[in-house]
């Protein structure tokens, strides 16, 4: 497959798509924890694959990274990106715990971290097949807690079993009272991504 | 003394007091050929095991991307039968696995095998499990430093 490019109306049209997923999403960690989570405008690019851990900029420092592929009308790949240092205050307050209770990364902390990747990219996707009518289901959570670079680097050799680009969708939400900002990123097949533009153009066509 | 960093799907080579450096390896395999005698050595940092017909980026893969590596090294005037090998990354980093085997698996399996063939020592290995890993190889003391978050530090 030749590099593919984006038209600006498709960015555009892509950029309001990973608005309406993303919103649904940070509805749902906002009602998980119990904060006002804000939502950073979403960055949507084509890159070669070598360029996805320059671009996510999170290089040796030390996340949570909760994983999901994504299966159905949609064929892609989900990361929920945790800054590891805030991963006691998320799960206090996703166990309604007074803050500093967690002091250990167990099974069931593990499991608690896994399921807020499950709510909040399930919420992505029933918001993204209410829009276009395209249906997709995530797979079991996977969690990986190391330097970014390397896990990211193992989910860009899985995209480039596929194809020489990766096509990235960045959502960045952000609770201001801690500092506390998670990324999500989707990673649709280029496939995929074709069927998400021409449902898009249907969509906008159609209303 | 360069500190030469190899970033994904290149190969880079190294003389004297170099040290050769590849960051944040996760699945990828890092092969580190390097002449037993001479200070002179070269580092792949390869994402997939094998390279598909008709695919430019040699050097995104484990079995071109070792040839490669093989060639420069003979094209510099060492002697193949002075090489020696170290292997190194090739993790699985999810506790689940969402394929029946990982790349990081096949990355190993592809990098042994091609190494075995062209009848090359494999000297020192720090591969598979679940973690990411920094490494960096001094070219003439032909030492290994392996750094990792949840494994601190390693030599081989």
């Amino acid at each position: 497959m030749q590099n593919e490019k984006l038209t600006d109306m498709q960015r555009d049209a892509l950029k309001e798509l990973g608005n309406i997923g993303a919103g649904s999403a940070a509805t749902a960690l906002s009602q998980l924890l119990g904060k006002d989570i804000k939502l950073n405008v979403p960055d949507v690019t084509i890159i070669p694959i070598e360029k996805v851990n320059e671009k996510i900029a999170k290089h040796q420092q030390i996340i949570a990274a909760v994983y999901l592929r994504i299966y159905g009308e949609i064929q892609a790949r989900a990361l929920l990106i945790l800054p590891q240092d805030k991963i006691f205050y998320i799960i206090d307050l996703l166990m309604k715990k007074k803050l500093g209770t967690t002091r250990e990364f167990g099974e069931n902390e593990q499991s608690a971290i896994k399921e807020i990747g499950n709510i909040i990219i399930s919420s992505y996707l029933n918001a993204l097949a209410k829009f276009i009518g395209l249906n997709s289901v995530p797979s079991v959570p996977a969690l990986a807690v190391d330097m970014a670079d390397a896990i990211i680097q193992t989910i860009s050799a899985e995209l480039a079993e596929v194809g020489p680009d990766a096509f990235l969708i960045e959502n960045e939400m952000v609770e201001k009272e801690t500092d506390l900002s998670t990324t999500l990123l989707i990673l649709p097949e280029m496939t995929s991504m074709k069927k998400i533009l021409k449902a898009l153009n249907d969509t906008i066509k159609g209303s | 003394m360069a500190h030469i960093n190899v970033e994904m799907g290149q190969l880079k080579i190294g003389k004297y007091n170099d040290v050769l450096t590849a960051y944040g390896i996760g699945s990828c395999v890092v092969v580190i050929c390097y002449d037993r005698i001479n200070p002179v050595a070269g580092m792949l940092h390869g994402i997939l095991p094998e390279k598909p017909a008709k695919k430019s980026g040699e050097n995104r893969y484990i079995n071109s991307g070792i040839e490669n590596l093989i060639k420069t090294l003979l094209d510099m005037g060492v002697s193949i039968k002075n090489i020696d090998a170290k292997i190194l990354g090739g993790a699985s980093m999810f506790d689940v696995k969402l394929s029946s085997d990982t790349i990081g698996e096949r990355n190993i399996k592809m990098a042994k095998e091609v190494l075995t063939k062209k009848q090359i020592k494999i000297t020192g290995e720090d591969t598979g499990l679940n973690y990411g890993r920094n490494v960096e190889f001094f070219v003439e003391t032909k030492k290994t430093v392996i750094k990792s978050f949840t494994h601190g530090l390693k030599y081989i």
